[in-house]
């Protein structure tokens, strides 16, 4: 078992609050998509649950322990962030290796197969490697941990569609045979919302929701078609509904609302909000606004 | 404690740290060519001399520098794998401190051989023993000659103390890192030998009033550390190495500065106030 528990988490950088009062559980064998915008404080949520950082106030325990300086909860996380955290002077073999020592279930031979499959040299110093294999020598290390936690902070950053595929098939791949808890941060939302079974949005250092992605799904839906007959659509709803984001091409007019659809939607076309859509509508300061 | 986090920790360390064991014998090569290259002139030219003792110290101040600034950078890169692989910071404080102790061990180590090999060579020659870094030239220009193949036996003996000051800032820094936030951990790294120093200047200024030469002194509290450590004690010697070891202290604080201007640059660190 490895829940992650956290609460009332808040992290403040001088005057700037990176987090404030953020509670949420992680539970065990899920895969979690943390979406927030560019500084909405995605990577300083795991830093802090990764033990990287230290919040100002509030608590991260794992399986009911403190994360805090504690080897053992810290021993059942594992981050791939961003930034290269090992010496960049190692071989990729190496960088396995000095994993495997702190990671008991670390696979190494699932390691090397995966490297085989991305084309990764294991015996190129990591500095020499290009950023997009750089990222791939994380992702692999990350995925063949066998942590029971495994946080992916931008996981696909410089890397082309094709490693990018490969990288979320490796995920459902590795999920399905072991499960673990995951928790990728991206904002490439519509590529990775096909395995991700719950989201995480936080908005301006808050966390705003947390909730399943089928759920998130169908909260709201999109009606498109001619202004007048959206409009129509619109007025027979009522103030009922709350109206999420409006968009106008020409005499064409989409409108996303929340909730479910209502009345005569004849001439209309229904769609129900991706997760992307859904994302933008909740983190988008301009919600409703022409 | 987690005794895998640990042993894993300490096994990251060392591999990382044996790096610096070729330091040693590279500082004495880099010094040794200088040497041979003022011997190959065999010039008494003033101008010569000068700027080559400016080479001969120039080289010892950089791997000086090179080592503090060495255990320091190498901490912050230590815990930030450590936060990668989930160790907590006591646990990578304690593995980096015996770390840095089997290395300067290392570094005695290669010293007490390198001053075998050099007794060896030169059994029942009487060699004159040079006077810290620009000995040898010293040496030419008040005799005009030196033996002709020399181990500069103090070299060792000081590079060996580099390796303990470099540990000892890497030491000093993770301990308090361990225990305080960075900003802090630092600032204590530099106020501590500040305070040694302040307070040793006072002691030394104290007996120099009561009209203790104050050199004398030093060179008789070195001596009695090397009784202590069973290595031979001699005044001129060991009194330079001792207060050689303050210089070293300074550069170790200049280092520290150097250290605060890295860490900015740290890419991850389990200290709160890096931006991420």
């Amino acid at each position: 078992m490895s829940e992650i528990k956290v609460s009332k988490l808040c992290k403040n950088f001088g005057k700037n609050s990176a987090l404030t009062d953020v509670s949420l559980t992680l539970r065990e064998n899920c895969i979690y998509g943390l979406l927030g915008r560019n500084g909405a404080g995605k990577s300083t949520l795991l830093n802090i649950l990764s033990g990287r950082m230290f919040p100002t106030s509030g608590e991260v325990t794992v399986d009911g322990e403190p994360l805090t300086g504690n080897d053992n909860a810290l021993g059942k996380i594992f981050m791939m962030g961003e930034q290269l955290v090992f010496i960049p002077s190692l071989k990729v073999k190496k960088m396995f290796e000095v994993t495997a020592d702190f990671y008991p279930d670390y696979d190494m031979e699932y390691a090397m197969k995966l490297a085989g499959n991305y084309g990764l040299d294991c015996k190129k110093h990591i500095h020499k490697l290009s950023t997009g294999y750089k990222t791939i020598a994380k992702i692999i290390n990350a995925l063949a941990c066998g942590a029971p936690v495994v946080f992916f902070d931008e996981p696909v950053l410089g890397l082309d569609a094709n490693h990018r595929d490969m990288f979320y098939r490796n995920v459902i791949e590795r999920y399905t045979e072991h499960p673990a808890t995951y928790v990728i941060s991206t904002h490439l939302i519509e590529e990775a919302s096909s395995f991700i079974e719950r989201a995480i949005i936080i908005r301006e250092s808050k966390l705003i929701m947390e909730e399943d992605t089928e759920i998130i799904r169908g909260m709201g839906y999109t009606v498109s078609g001619k202004a007048g007959d959206v409009d129509s659509y619109l007025s027979s709803l009522g103030g009922s509904s709350e109206i999420l984001r409006t968009e106008v091409i020409g005499g064409l007019k989409t409108v996303s609302i929340k909730g479910q659809p209502a009345g005569n939607t004849q001439g209309l076309e229904i769609t129900p909000l991706s997760l992307q859509n859904m994302f933008v509508c909740l983190t988008n300061e301009n919600i409703g606004k022409e | 404690m987690k005794k895998r986090s640990y042993i894993g920790m300490l096994r990251y360390c060392i591999y990382q740290m044996s790096k610096a064991w070729f330091v040693l014998p590279l500082y004495f090569l880099g010094n040794q060519i200088v040497t041979y290259i003022i011997l190959l002139l065999r010039t008494s030219s003033h101008i010569w001399i000068e700027s080559s003792m400016f080479a001969l110290v120039g080289i010892d101040a950089l791997a000086i520098l090179v080592l503090a600034i060495f255990g320091l950078t190498k901490s912050f890169e230590f815990y930030n794998t450590a936060a990668a692989c989930g160790v907590s910071r006591k646990t990578s404080a304690l593995a980096q401190i015996t770390a840095y102790g089997i290395t300067a061990f290392v570094m005695m180590g290669e010293c007490m051989l390198l001053t075998w090999l050099y007794e060896l060579i030169n059994a029942g020659k009487s060699i004159l023993l040079i006077d810290l870094a620009y000995g040898p030239v010293w040496n030419i220009a008040m005799w005009g000659t030196m033996p002709a193949f020399i181990f500069n036996i103090q070299i060792f003996i000081v590079g060996s103390f580099m390796m303990w000051a470099a540990a000892l800032f890497g030491f000093m820094f993770c301990s308090l890192y361990s225990l305080f936030p960075r900003k802090v951990a630092v600032y204590l790294s530099i106020g501590v030998p500040v305070a040694v120093l302040a307070i040793g200047g006072g002691i030394c200024a104290n007996w120099e009033m009561h009209g203790i030469d104050s050199d004398q002194k030093l060179s008789e509290i070195g001596n009695a550390i090397m009784k202590i450590l069973g290595m031979r004690a001699n005044e001129v010697i060991y009194g330079n190495i001792f207060q050689g070891c303050v210089v070293f202290i300074i550069i170790g604080i200049i280092a520290s500065v150097l250290g605060i201007i890295f860490s900015r640059r740290a890419p991850v660190s389990a200290e709160p106030g890096i931006t991420m």
